[in-house]
């Protein structure tokens, strides 16, 4: 389906979503919920609580689905009420001490001004990069993000030191940034 | 900073594997060099989505089924609180025009206005058609009820988490499990929106017909239960007698018992039945058991006694004798809750009992006081008490303080079994004293996700994940009994001890009791008064 298509699909779904259809309005989370989970499992260093704000997130913008006026994209739309929903919760639960994990919470947390870049698009790049990915590095990603196995236990499957393969793991997401880079790069 | 120290220190970070100096020292240096703050966000952004990009089949399903149901969830309230918005207003209108006709026709109509409009406001039928009986842990998400209210035909109960017990007037008995919401429509007929009810129905409730989403589940004169899914699929399972399950298309089904059957919204199937998804009764409120206790009252030597009737054998001495192996030190004595307690290094002290602790899947209530501290880090949760073989699914039994991100929120009380565990919601990591009791209780399959609750302070925890495992502790053969502070999972003479570092628990325990029953919130609640 070329862009222009998917769209005036898009288009469409949000039109059938504010006169109340309830079945074009799942259609649309089906569309975007991954992207926005992944969004903000990249903001929260706790990814159960970064699903049931994506859960929040969709309740709210069923609610608010006919003050949608379709003058920017859906996207944008949906991280800004994603965005609204995260400040909350970093702000409700904030320590007062620094130095510690809630601190660091707070730092990656991105600015407003980056909720313009495009997560989909960023997310499909990643999904083009990793269909050229090759084992053994495949099954090291596979087991972490897929498997949900710990660093640890990967390194005693491996036979290596755990920091060892922490750095294994952040080479392997540098070569996936790059790789990002480029087919994001017009 | 160098990048190369940058990148270790990011990419420990991101692994959950850091210190606290680390984490600190990545904190100064994003906040030192914005161009480092970016490029942590960035890898942070990465492996978030990498997160979903890998996720199974499975995974992002469930994702979308919960979001979606979310969304029916709330979409239903919207329409509720519309109609009750739009009743309200009619109402309005009706009584001002009343009014209105008050002071034009003059007094004598105004008692007669007056007694049909009370007439017209007052719901249909009075009567109640259920009773609340017995509450546990509920939280209340709407109306709250206590035991002896009754329940009029057009309400609801909608809760959180916990268990209701209803008296259906004559007609049966309804267990409904949290987070669950069922309108009583009439007293032969109730709406399951959300979550699980077990109906035993008496002669005189033949036919309760429980409606959902999905179809209908009408009593044969049976003991049944019926669960509406995050996904708004639909299960009904017989445990005993019979039941029609009628799909919305008119197709019905009877089914028997042991028998069971999923609807979604356009086929049912057969399914395995399993009555132990299920709480087909309330928690015993009062009931004989036998308890072991340990004071931690000595604050000296390297024994803490025992008491209670609970283990007494004359080849068993149940005191714990305090340990310590690795880089650790024996527990040391400290302030406890009451009186003194002990306190363990996270290095390698711990404390080891004869007592085998309790088996199978009999009832059992472990709770004590304890103290985690602020700087904890994710290494040192697991073993607060443990008990059982490491080997196969099920038999072991370890109370812990979450450490793993990924199986649920870190810092919150866990119940591992090796295969499943549950976890709760409160953050014990304040370096104050927190009561912590689990209780399961026993049945022939209990399981930890159906049939274990957990507390803390007193007050039952909503749980923020659970993964289903039958509960199967298993000692036998053992060269240990109870263990404390000591993952359960960590031997001596583990190959590589430095690639298992979530060994041993370090914060402060005291007043530790274990029951051979499950015990009641207020009995927990009482014991923390003692």
């Amino acid at each position: 389906m070329s862009e222009k298509s998917s769209i005036a699909d898009e288009q469409l779904l949000i039109r059938r979503s504010q006169s109340g259809d309830l079945d074009a309005f799942g259609e649309l989370v089906r569309i975007h919920q991954v992207w926005l989970r992944g969004w903000l499992r990249g903001q929260l260093t706790d990814w159960t609580v970064a699903d049931d704000l994506a859960q929040e997130t969709f309740v709210t913008a069923l609610k608010k689905i006919k003050q949608y006026r379709g003058d920017g994209r859906i996207e944008s739309w949906l991280r800004s009420i994603a965005h609204n929903y995260l400040r909350n919760y970093i702000r409700k639960h904030r320590a007062v001490s620094v130095g510690g994990v809630d601190e660091l919470q707070h730092l990656i947390v991105c600015d407003e001004g980056e909720l313009a870049d495009s997560s989909s698009a960023s997310l499909e790049a990643l999904r083009d990069c990793l269909a050229n990915v090759r084992n053994p590095a495949k099954r090291l990603l596979e087991e972490r993000y897929q498997h949900g196995k710990s660093v640890r236990e990967m390194a005693i499957d491996e036979d290596i030191g755990y920091s060892a393969m922490t750095m294994k793991l952040h080479r392997l997401r540098k070569s996936l940034a790059t790789c990002i880079e480029n087919k994001l790069t017009p | 900073m160098n990048s190369i120290e940058f990148d270790k220190l990011l990419a420990l970070v991101i692994a959950d594997e850091a210190s606290g100096d680390e984490v600190k020292q990545l904190i100064d240096a994003m906040n030192n060099d914005r161009s480092l703050l970016l490029e942590a966000r960035y890898h942070f952004q990465l492996h978030g989505q990498l997160g979903v990009a890998l996720e199974s089949e499975f995974s992002r399903e469930k994702a979308l089924s919960m979001i979606k149901s979310e969304i029916e969830i709330g979409d239903a309230e919207e329409f509720t609180q519309r109609v009750s918005r739009k009743i309200h207003r009619q109402l309005w209108i009706k009584r001002a025009m009343m009014a209105a006709a008050v002071m034009l026709i003059g007094i004598s109509s105004v008692l007669f206005v007056s007694q049909f409009s009370a007439n017209d406001d007052a719901p249909e039928n009075l009567s109640a058609v259920a009773s609340v009986t017995a509450i546990s842990g509920v939280q209340w998400l709407d109306d709250e009820y206590k035991e002896g209210d009754s329940i009029i035909s057009g309400q609801k109960v909608r809760f959180g988490s916990g268990l209701l017990e209803l008296d259906l007037g004559g007609r049966g008995s309804l267990v409904i499990e949290g987070p669950a919401h069922l309108d009583f429509t009439s007293a032969m007929e109730s709406v399951l929106h959300r979550g699980s009810l077990v109906m035993r129905a008496t002669e005189q409730g033949h036919g309760y017909t429980v409606k959902t989403s999905q179809g209908s589940v009408v009593d044969l004169g049976t003991e049944f239960a019926v669960s509406v899914n995050a996904d708004n699929s639909v299960e009904t399972h017989v445990i005993e007698g019979s039941v029609e399950a009628i799909a919305y298309d008119g197709t019905s089904v009877t089914l028997k018992a042991n028998d069971a059957r999923r609807f979604n919204e356009t086929s049912g199937q057969a399914i395995p039945a399993d009555i132990g998804k299920f709480y087909t009764s309330m928690p015993p409120t009062q009931q004989k058991y036998k308890y072991a206790h340990w004071s931690f009252d000595e604050n000296e030597g390297d024994l803490a006694q025992a008491s209670g009737e609970l283990g007494e054998s004359e080849s068993v001495n149940k005191d714990l004798v305090l340990y310590a192996i690795d880089e650790g030190v024996k527990p040391r004595w400290t302030k406890g809750m009451k009186n003194s307690g002990i306190y363990f290094d996270g290095k390698g002290g711990f404390a080891q009992s004869e007592y085998q602790g309790i088996q199978g899947g009999k009832a059992r209530t472990v709770c004590c006081w304890v103290k985690v501290p602020e700087d904890f880090l994710a290494a040192q949760g697991y073993g607060i008490i443990s008990w059982g073989k490491p080997t196969k699914l099920g038999e072991t039994w370890q109370i812990s303080v979450n450490p793993d991100s990924q199986d649920g929120k870190v810092g919150t009380l866990r119940l591992g079994l090796l295969g499943g565990h549950i976890i709760g919601s409160t953050d014990l990591r304040d370096g104050d004293w927190h009561h912590i009791a689990v209780v399961l209780y026993g049945g022939s399959s209990p399981n930890v996700g159906t049939h274990a609750l957990l507390y803390v302070d007193g007050k039952q925890e909503a749980v923020s994940r659970a993964s289903l495992q039958e509960v199967k502790t298993n000692s036998s053969n053992g060269d240990y009994g109870v263990w404390l502070g000591r993952n359960v999972t960590y031997r001596k003479n583990a190959r590589n001890k430095s690639r298992n570092p979530k060994r041993f628990f370090r914060g402060g325990v005291d007043e530790l009791y274990i029951f051979d029953s499950a015990i009641s919130e207020t009995q927990i609640q009482e014991l923390m008064k003692r």
